[in-house]
């Protein structure tokens, strides 16, 4: 019998084991290392030099000038209050959705599967395909929206829906919940499934109503999911991108702009790298400092 | 009825039981069912009607889209819209009409980016994933953490330096620059999908044939490759969506017919050049996400199931 002469297979199986681990999670840490943390090593570095798009190979270090124009910018602070409504807003609004169809499709059968599969639908669509749509759907000159509305008598003048400055937050936001309701939904319909049957028949018999069981057992039983699908939900509210863009481009009067669309004007239109970095190191420092406190709280509560 | 009640199933019994000591449970159980349905109505309608709102306005000629007053269904049904897409123009008014190659360019573009995305994402992704949740190995814990967290970052903080690097290293309007962006962006929530869902999973067949000195690779592909079948699908769903859908990148890094893909291709062709023609833009959209609607529908199960592994076990 010949041995193959390869070392690898002449360690032991658990050091084996170890290396082969390594080996074949590489990859996927390479790519991330070099598409994300390689960039962003440098975006840091750039929030502290005068970086302008038209000129990248002068850049002289400024210190924290790019963090002082910051915080003295209205619109950095317009952004950070819009992205805070937004995303509680809507997170909060999907999450109550979401729940709430999780808890009607709860019983697995055939034509609860089928509304679910139908439910999940804006979900996947392509946010660029949706703020087309609700920009349609919503025009203030023959949408479908203002339409029904108004032959309901429910209004008698067609709403600016994106187009005014008072209305564009609040429907960005439901555009947004539209989107958003059917992950809540996912996540918490296959947490529902985890829950005992036992214990509803339990408390059942003990004379608990379906609210209080609902409160009392359904509610702390989804903790974990719901703590794990509003996290996730909250980083991707702030990297949300599309829709707004496609929908009003943070307009009109910045009143539907996040950091994601200031960052992009500030980089793109007024070619200020310097200025972008800057608020993405500073985005960087509040998300980890909201989901670090959030999670402890959670653990805290728990 | 004496007799049956020894042969009930649990579950009966305790619904019999119910009444008897859950007093306003019985009285509750007639509107129940009528609020619940009524509440479901009201989501389905909310869910599905822009979806059925763009393809009614797809099938409609022009100057219906523009009038005032919509109706539900279009008055003049026609395929006009569709064929316009493909460069065929039977309507003489409508003089502007985007031509089908631009289209095709966006979705050629749209299906080397998203295969290539998916492909290899999918791999690194699955193979990370699995030998996160499997192995101890060093730095493991620590390389764990930074890419869970990476989720977190702001991706516009980043875009700004990809495109400085990639101006220097000539990736700016490619696709090899677009795919590994787009992996980037995929690759931190796949691994924790797969990691999620191989935790769920029976390692006692892998361990024994690891045992029996069966090469890793040969082990990977022969014993664990079909016990997370699932998992794997659920990831190449999420690469092959979130990569298909994606615009950040494609607006930033790509500067032409060459490399834009379908969203943006939409988002500037259709919405720029056509601004008032709501019927080609919806027929445009229908065209390009309703191959992604079929696929997710059939495919669903595997997605969801991956998506939420992680949560549940977590």
């Amino acid at each position: 019998m010949v041995t193959p002469a390869i070392k690898f297979t002449n360690l032991s199986l658990e050091q084996r084991r170890k290396w082969f681990g390594l080996f074949i999670s590489l990859p996927a840490v390479v790519t991330i290392f070099s598409t994300i943390f390689y960039p962003l090593m440098l975006g840091i570095v750039s929030s502290f030099q005068q970086v302008r798009l038209t000129q990248l190979s002068d850049t002289p270090w400024i210190g924290f000038d790019n963090y002082v124009k910051l915080f003295n910018d209205r619109y950095f602070w317009n952004a950070l209050k819009n992205t805070a409504i937004f995303t509680t807003v809507w997170t909060f609004g999907a999450a109550l959705i979401g729940l709430l169809a999780a808890v009607l499709l709860n019983r697995e059968n055939r034509s609860n599967r089928f509304i679910a599969g139908m439910l999940l639908i804006p979900w996947i669509l392509p946010p660029v395909a949706v703020a087309f749509i609700f920009r349609t759907m919503a025009s203030s000159r023959n949408g479908i929206i203002n339409e029904v509305l108004m032959n309901f008598g429910l209004i008698s003048k067609a709403l600016k829906f994106f187009e005014s400055p008072d209305m564009v937050g609040a429907s960005v936001i439901g555009a947004t919940m539209w989107i958003a309701f059917p992950f809540f939904m996912a996540m918490l319909l296959a947490g529902l499934k985890t829950i005992p049957q036992d214990i509803i028949e339990a408390s059942t018999i003990d004379g608990a109503n379906a609210w209080q069981r609902f409160l009392f057992i359904t509610l702390p039983s989804l903790k974990g999911v719901i703590v794990i699908s509003t996290t996730l939900s909250v980083v991707w509210g702030f990297n949300f991108f599309d829709l707004i863009y496609t929908v009003s481009k943070g307009g009109p009067l910045s009143r539907s702009e996040t950091f994601v669309i200031l960052a992009q004007r500030m980089a793109f239109d007024q070619a200020d790298v310097g200025y972008t970095a800057a608020l993405g190191v500073v985005w960087l420092m509040l998300l980890l400092v909201a989901s670090y406190t959030y999670l402890r709280q959670m653990k805290v509560m728990s | 009825m004496t007799d049956s009640d020894s042969v009930l199933p649990r579950q009966g019994l305790l619904t019999r039981l119910r009444p008897r000591h859950a007093g306003p449970v019985q009285s509750t159980n007639v509107v129940a069912p009528i609020v619940r349905a009524l509440i479901l109505l009201v989501l389905i309608v909310v869910a599905m009607f822009p979806v059925f709102w763009y393809i009614s306005l797809s099938l409609r000629p022009n100057p219906e889209t523009l009038g005032k007053h919509p109706t539900l269904l279009p008055v003049t049904w026609t395929l006009d819209n569709y064929l316009m897409i493909f460069g065929i123009n039977l309507d003489t008014d409508r003089t502007q009409t985007l031509p089908f190659k631009t289209l095709a360019s966006y979705i050629r573009n749209g299906i080397i980016i998203t295969g290539s995305v998916t492909v290899l994402a999918g791999v690194f992704a699955i193979l990370a994933g699995y030998a996160f949740s499997r192995f101890e190995f060093p730095g493991k814990k620590v390389l764990l953490i930074t890419i869970l967290n990476t989720q977190m970052f702001p991706y516009i903080a980043i875009i700004v330096p990809i495109y400085m690097v990639y101006r220097t290293l000539g990736l700016v309007n490619t696709h090899l620059g677009l795919i590994l962006a787009e992996m980037g962006l995929v690759l931190p929530f796949s691994i924790w999908m797969m990691k999620g869902f191989c935790d769920t999973v029976d390692r006692d067949l892998e361990d024994a044939a690891f045992i029996e000195g069966a090469t890793s690779f040969r082990v990977i592909w022969s014993i664990v490759v079909p016990l997370i079948g699932p998992g794997i699908a659920a990831v190449s769903i999420f690469c092959f969506l979130a990569s298909w859908n994606h615009m950040l990148y494609v607006l930033l890094l790509a500067t032409d017919t060459s490399t834009i893909t379908v969203p943006y291709g939409i988002m500037t062709s259709y919405a720029g050049v056509f601004q008032y023609t709501y019927g080609l833009l919806a027929a445009g959209i229908v065209f390009t996400t309703a191959p992604i609607v079929l696929l997710f529908l059939w495919l669903q199960k595997y997605y969801v199931s991956g998506i939420t592994a992680g949560a549940i076990k977590g």
